[in-house]
């Protein structure tokens, strides 16, 4: 009987161990499908007129940014710089790429004065 | 049996962490950049990338490629002139050379040219993307744009683009979601709640 408990035991164990392991397969299968997710670079960081701010580089597809005062530019330092620009306060502009690459996402205050802005990267 | 839960317990917190390092923020290390080798005025990069093209040739490539570019120029309002100059950092002297109208079924857009840069400017409220007048002779151009909440919020995105001649509708991709919208005039545009994507150009 002492060691029918023991199997039962184990058997719950190795269940729970495979449904984490189920879990975090179906988890990174999502995450890796055409529906990328997304994450902050150079967030209510404040950049002074004509500044430029360097998230760390990270494996993305595409830059988004916005600036609170006035319009910014993204784009990627791998990719030349910045290559799209917003339209002004509350308008944000993206930069997509074909393919996810380890790229350093830019946004660029391309305004006379200081805003802050904010700037989210598309990775898988 | 202890043993095994806690093995159990431990794996399933060393995958949840995993889980979260994957997909959390990771701006800790962000830094402004001035000073730093990355190019920070669109301008420079634009002319830098086309050094090598001549540019009478790469424009005529344009208007070859592109029917709105062989249309008669008009003139993009002076302060739309004034926005585009400051987003791009275009140096004094350089003046706006030909300007060409598009409409859209999202807004109307400008094709404008400054030496080696081709722009697509958005009417509205100039928003913009550039590249080299070569590569939007050869592939077109892409503008995305989307609304921000106070609090943040992205939404309202709508993809504007620029198509050469011989394109009949544009692939694009909204999620997991695929959709078609037809170009008239070498230009095309969708809206939709999330970003879209364009696929590629079909015939």
């Amino acid at each position: 009987m002492h060691s029918t408990i023991r199997l039962r035991a184990i058997g719950v164990g190795v269940l729970g161990a495979a449904a984490v392991v189920l879990l975090y397969v179906a988890l990174m299968g999502s995450a890796s499908s055409s529906t990328a997710a997304v994450n902050e670079y150079c967030n209510n960081q404040s950049v002074a007129g004509g500044g430029t701010c360097a998230g760390v580089a990270r494996n993305l597809n595409g830059v988004y940014g916005w600036g609170d005062s006035h319009s910014v530019c993204v784009g990627t330092a791998e990719t030349g710089g910045p290559t799209a620009c917003s339209g002004g306060p509350g308008a944000g502009v993206l930069q997509q790429y074909g393919n996810f690459a380890v790229r350093t996402p830019l946004i660029h205050n391309n305004g006379g004065s200081a805003t802050v802005v904010h700037g989210v990267a598309y990775i898988p | 049996m202890k043993r095994t839960m806690t093995t159990a317990v431990l794996v399933a917190i060393a995958m949840a962490a995993v889980i979260l390092v994957r997909t959390s923020g990771d701006d800790a290390g962000d830094r402004g950049a001035a000073g730093a080798a990355v190019p920070t005025s669109l301008w420079d990069q634009i002319q830098a990338a086309a050094a090598g093209t001549p540019v009478d040739a790469a424009r005529a490539a344009l208007r070859r490629n592109l029917r709105v570019a062989r249309t008669t120029s008009g003139r993009m309002p002076a302060a739309l002139q004034a926005k585009v100059r400051a987003s791009l950092g275009v140096p004094a002297g350089v003046s706006f050379e030909d300007a060409h109208r598009l409409q859209t079924s999202r807004g109307a857009l400008w094709l404008t040219n400054l030496r080696r840069a081709t722009c697509v400017v958005q009417a509205r409220d100039g928003a913009l993307a550039c590249d080299t007048t070569a590569h939007v002779a050869r592939r077109g151009l892409v503008l995305n744009v989307y609304a921000v909440t106070r609090g943040g919020r992205m939404h309202d995105f709508v993809l504007f683009g620029l198509a050469p001649d011989g394109t009949r509708r544009a692939r694009l991709r909204v999620g997991d979601h695929r959709r078609e919208v037809v170009v008239r005039g070498n230009a095309y545009a969708a809206g939709a709640a999330g970003p879209i994507a364009l696929e590629r150009l079909l015939g």
